[in-house]
């Protein structure tokens, strides 16, 4: 990185955090601390809302997954328009009807406080764990592949987002996460000129798609119904829609974005912006990763991209040596063939196909070789493709946007996350059962501090965290596990007005318990899940639990009262 | 009158929009993916 990066990195980190800070400095009360005084505009309430959902690992790992895999991993996000439209119709009129601060309070009123509790306890035990990796994500691979110290990384991003988020409340984090969200597209469109530009002249943008496409990189759609397919039209438009109702409707880290709105109607339009722009938006980001691969189909891609993991003397094994040379070989014939394929103006890829097998199954060799000289490297490099890209084909001064790229959208969903995090402790657990006065500046405080403590809570969890699989998958696991149960709830509090607290209650214990015994046959690979479907079979248990269990308690069921007008009732 | 009374805006007309817009989308990164195969 040259000066010119770190410029470009440090004054557009700060200029956000100091106008984010700025902007909001006037803060007196829970009301305007918490939802902005409702002052979101449409526009911010629906970058807002992608940019909560959009963390580094958006950025870093989506590009390497299609570079791997191919752009499958779209059709995950078939049922998010769908989920915008139930949340539009059924959830969102309730939310503002009440008033609440906090998804979790209209439980209160439709069951019970302990239904409340254990539906705002899921929710702090799974964002709390999902802030600390959503700032532990970048900085690993951000210290790996620059030398960077990762403590320090983990302590910039998280000491960065604790100042506006504790300062300006819910409102810096709103106005700052629409200019992260510039920031992040327009870096990402300048990434994609320069991917194009790294191809070589004689290979034109419909070359390289055509390449693309018959390496097998451009398959969107899966149109099997196998329960094991991760990604799948099915899956999508089903476990997906689950996640993203539950995700979007009960996530108090995205309820608070859309409570922020000066409006019924600005709400829902934020809400329809995010189901129009969010496909297109990760299509773009899965074709940028494709198009990485197509320019190393020319330009030779490291054997592995996560080298500067390991020591150089372990690189320097015979074996491994012997394989980097044959790597080598490979990539140039197939090279070779790619380039008479384009001067014969033939289509048949065939020989292309077999050479990038055969590079393929070489990386995995080398890997697996690599693993057994050192049992603590990590196999699943594919998050360090982009980043490894950006590095080395990019101009000195855009680096550092790129870099500025990754450290906006880390910031701007942990400040989403911390935000919420603090909100639902303070209305849910400390205005609830701790201070039932009405001391606006006491309360304002405390909640300050609680954002304070969420933070260095993700900042520990972020220094403490171990590598992973796949980062982004593992944050979209850890939130299945939880999803389907919170969302049963809801669903059970929306539809199914017959059912009482006591019912409620257990259904969701019952459902969780099922969840979790299903995740852990799934790791002991008793059998194959796709962890998209937790989030129905989630839900769907509770239902059914509630239902069953209501027609054994026989309870009343509670009237709701509008207008939430004490925080904590 | 609430606040969700005095909204005059044609919401079906979103909802509709939003769904044939992903059904576009799905038709077209259908035939992307046929186009390949």
């Amino acid at each position: 990185m040259s000066w010119v990066d770190w410029v470009i990195l440090l004054t557009t980190l700060l200029i956000i955090v100091l106008y984010g800070s700025w902007k909001t400095r006037k803060q007196k009360n829970l009301q305007g601390y918490l939802k902005g005084d409702n002052q979101d505009a449409w526009m911010t309430i629906g970058l807002s809302i992608m940019a909560t959902q959009a963390s580094a690992i958006t950025f870093l790992s989506t590009p390497g997954q299609a570079y791997e895999s191919g752009m499958g991993f779209v059709q995950f996000y078939f049922g998010l328009p769908i989920a915008m439209i139930i949340i539009s119709v059924f959830i969102l009129p309730i939310y503002y009807r009440l008033k609440v601060y906090t998804a979790y309070q209209y439980l209160e009123q439709r069951f019970d406080v302990r239904v409340r509790s254990f539906t705002a306890f899921l929710f702090l035990v799974s964002r709390g764990l999902a802030a600390g990796i959503t700032i532990y994500a970048p900085a690993i691979i951000l210290s790996k592949l620059l030398n960077w110290n990762l403590q320090l990384t983990c302590l910039l991003i998280g000491g960065l987002v604790i100042v506006y988020t504790v300062s300006g409340g819910s409102r810096a984090v709103s106005l700052t996460q629409k200019w992260q969200m510039a920031v992040i597209m327009g870096g990402m469109f300048f990434a994609f000129y320069f991917v194009l530009q790294s191809f070589p002249d004689t290979v034109s943008f419909f070359e390289g798609v055509d390449i693309a496409g018959n390496l097998g990189k451009m398959d969107v759609i899966d149109l099997s119904v196998d329960p094991s397919n991760r990604y799948t039209l099915f899956s999508g438009l089903t476990g997906g829609l689950f996640l993203f109702v539950s995700y979007f409707g009960t996530d108090q880290s995205q309820v608070q974005r859309y409570l922020g709105g000066k409006s019924l109607k600005a709400s829902r339009i934020g809400l329809m912006f995010n189901g129009l722009m969010k496909i297109p938006m990760q299509f773009f980001i899965l074709f940028i990763g494709v198009m990485v691969f197509v320019s190393f189909q020319f330009n030779k891609p490291p054997i592995i991209f996560n080298a500067s993991a390991i020591d150089i003397e372990t690189q320097k094994h015979e074996e491994l040596v012997e394989l980097e040379a044959t790597y080598n070989t490979t990539f140039e014939n197939k090279k070779k063939a790619l380039e008479q394929l384009s001067y014969n103006g033939s289509s048949d890829y065939s020989e292309v196909r077999a050479l990038q097998d055969e590079q393929d199954a070489i990386r995995t060799e080398y890997k697996e070789n690599m693993q057994k000289i050192d049992a603590g490297y990590e196999k699943k490099d594919s998050d360090y493709i982009f980043l490894t890209f950006v590095l080395n084909f990019l101009p000195h001064g855009l680096i550092g946007l790129l870099l500025a790229v990754i450290f906006s959208a880390a910031m701007s969903s942990t400040a989403g996350e911390l935000n919420a995090l603090a909100s639902t402790t303070t209305i849910d657990y400390y205005k609830k059962f701790w201070s039932k006065s009405d001391d606006e500046k006491k309360d304002l405080r405390v909640s300050k501090l609680l954002t304070v403590a969420w933070g260095v809570m993700a900042i520990i969890i972020a220094l403490t965290a171990g590598l992973f699989e796949n980062l982004i998958q593992l944050v979209n696991i850890l939130g299945s596990l939880f999803y389907g149960t919170i969302l049963g709830v809801f669903l059970l509090a929306f539809f199914f007005k017959k059912v009482g607290a006591k019912s409620a209650l257990l259904a969701g214990v019952i459902g969780q318990l099922f969840v979790l015994i299903l995740h852990a046959l799934t790791v002991l690979d008793v059998f194959e899940l796709s962890y998209l479907l937790y989030n129905i079979i989630g839900s769907t248990v509770v239902i059914l639990c509630g239902l069953f269990l209501q027609q054994i308690f026989k309870e009343p069921v509670k009237e709701i009262k509008d207008d939430l007008k004490n925080h904590g009732e | 009158m609430t606040e969700e009374e005095k909204d005059q805006t044609n919401w079906k007309a979103w909802y509709w929009g939003l769904i044939l817009f992903l059904l576009l989308q799905i038709i077209i990164y259908l035939i992307i993916t046929k186009s390949f195969e």
